[in-house]
């Protein structure tokens, strides 16, 4: 139930991230995700809210939704961590690569062509045995 | 006495001189694996020798054996400490209270910090159709990272897309399921939970980032398994260089960045059985030292 609702707080968010600013009712919701009973979208707006990611306002007895965040500032903000992740200091998250200098980049380069001349000459054992 | 004198002795061998050692070395790279077990075995032996030195202070007046001292002292009972008792089980206390206190709090933050993470992710991020278990990230930037845990993500930006090879983008991908599968993250764990209250020791200054980076080393090895040691370089090189100059690194020493370690290691060493074999042999001598210190001096 848990993964299933998490899918559909991913569809509820890209209706709401579609028109950003811009209030919707459960009803419009509806619309734009077929399938799902009024109460299950309202279970999954509320659940949003509590998690700071919707906000809503008064209209009339019902609430308008909007997201309080865009996608990409999201995304922005998770290649921040990421970016900013030095492997010494968390145990969060593990990059593949930290950036290097410039000057250092061109030395890299000069060792992969070394490693690539050396493969054509067949004198790497294991590129050899692919 | 001599028993708590030979055990803080080893400690200040293990937490003190042995990492300063272990950190400039050069072998760690040819057999990583075996070299995280020696970190990890002086860390334990080194914690553990650390309580006992408390309680070896605490029982030196009942008996020259640690056991039977203890044995003693646990039968006497704890009515009124001795001026020995009082220093010797004050120093135990705030050593394992210590360990154990940060450890909690790290893990928790850790969780909670991986939890919130994720859960942004399987909103904003979009499953990759080619690479199974693999989230792609809409941004120019090229990053590829592992979120570990027991819901692992790896994630690739679409900027790292763009940047590699079809190859080199298997092979990180393939670098990345190494660590999750490993679980280098639970190594990493308790190193990052000493350097809270033990921040002062050279053990919890050196090892988080000598034992990342043999961590690496370690998962750029079961990329390799299935993928050329060049696609992995490849990969490396060229993620590195597409963020160069544009974020600063943190992670220089004095032999170059950690990135230029490991593509110098892929290129032209080969990881060496024999290291490996000395380095685990180093390992258990490490293990049973706090053991002997006990024992050798229980005997005199």
């Amino acid at each position: 139930m848990a993964a299933r609702l998490g899918g559909l707080e991913r569809k509820v968010m890209e209706v709401l991230w579609t028109d950003l600013g811009v209030p919707v009712s459960v009803r419009q919701i509806e619309e734009q995700v077929p399938g799902y009973a009024y109460t299950t979208l309202l279970t999954v707006l509320t659940r949003l809210h509590r998690k700071g990611l919707v906000r809503r306002t008064k209209d009339g007895r019902a609430f308008l939704y909007a997201a309080t965040t865009s996608r990409e500032e999201y995304t922005a903000e998770l290649m921040r961590e990421a970016l900013e992740a030095v492997t010494d200091r968390s145990a969060v998250l593990a990059r593949f690569a930290q950036s290097v200098s410039p000057a250092e980049a061109v030395v890299l380069r000069d060792v992969l062509a070394g490693l690539e001349d050396s493969k054509s000459n067949g004198r790497t054992r294991h590129d050899r045995s692919r | 006495m001599a028993t708590a004198a030979a055990l803080v002795g080893s400690c200040i061998v293990l937490f003190g001189a042995l990492p300063v050692l272990l950190a400039r070395a050069d072998w760690p790279s040819r057999a990583p694996r075996a070299a995280v077990i020696l970190w990890q075995a002086i860390g334990v032996s080194g914690s553990l020798g650390a309580i006992g030195a408390g309680i070896a202070i605490a029982t030196a007046p009942l008996h020259t054996s640690l056991p039977v001292g203890t044995a003693r002292m646990i039968e006497g009972g704890l009515g009124r400490l001795n001026v020995y008792e009082a220093i010797g089980l004050a120093l135990a206390t705030y050593i394992a209270g210590g360990l154990s206190g940060s450890f909690v709090v790290t893990f928790a933050r850790t969780l909670r910090a991986r939890g919130r993470h994720r859960r942004v992710l399987d909103l904003v991020g979009n499953r990759s159709d080619l690479l199974p278990g693999t989230i792609v990230l809409d941004h120019s930037a090229a990053v590829a990272y592992c979120l570990p845990g027991l819901r692992p993500r790896i994630v690739l930006s679409s900027g790292t897309l763009r940047t590699l090879e079809g190859n080199e983008i298997m092979a990180v991908v393939e670098h990345e399921r190494g660590h999750v599968h490993a679980r280098h993250d639970l190594v990493m764990l308790p190193l990052m939970s000493l350097l809270g209250p033990f921040h002062w020791l050279p053990y919890a200054r050196l090892a988080p980032a000598s034992v990342a980076t043999l961590l690496e080393m370690a998962a750029d090895d079961y990329a390799c398994r299935s993928h050329s040691r060049r696609d992995v370089a490849a990969a490396l090189v060229h993620l590195a260089a597409a963020g160069a100059g544009r974020i600063p690194s943190c992670a220089f020493s004095a032999t170059g960045s950690v990135v230029t370690r490991r593509v110098r290691r892929l290129a032209f060493e080969d990881n060496s059985r024999t290291v490996g074999l000395a380095a685990l042999t180093a390992a258990c001598a490490v293990f049973v030292l706090p053991l002997v210190c006990i024992l050798g001096t229980a005997a005199t």
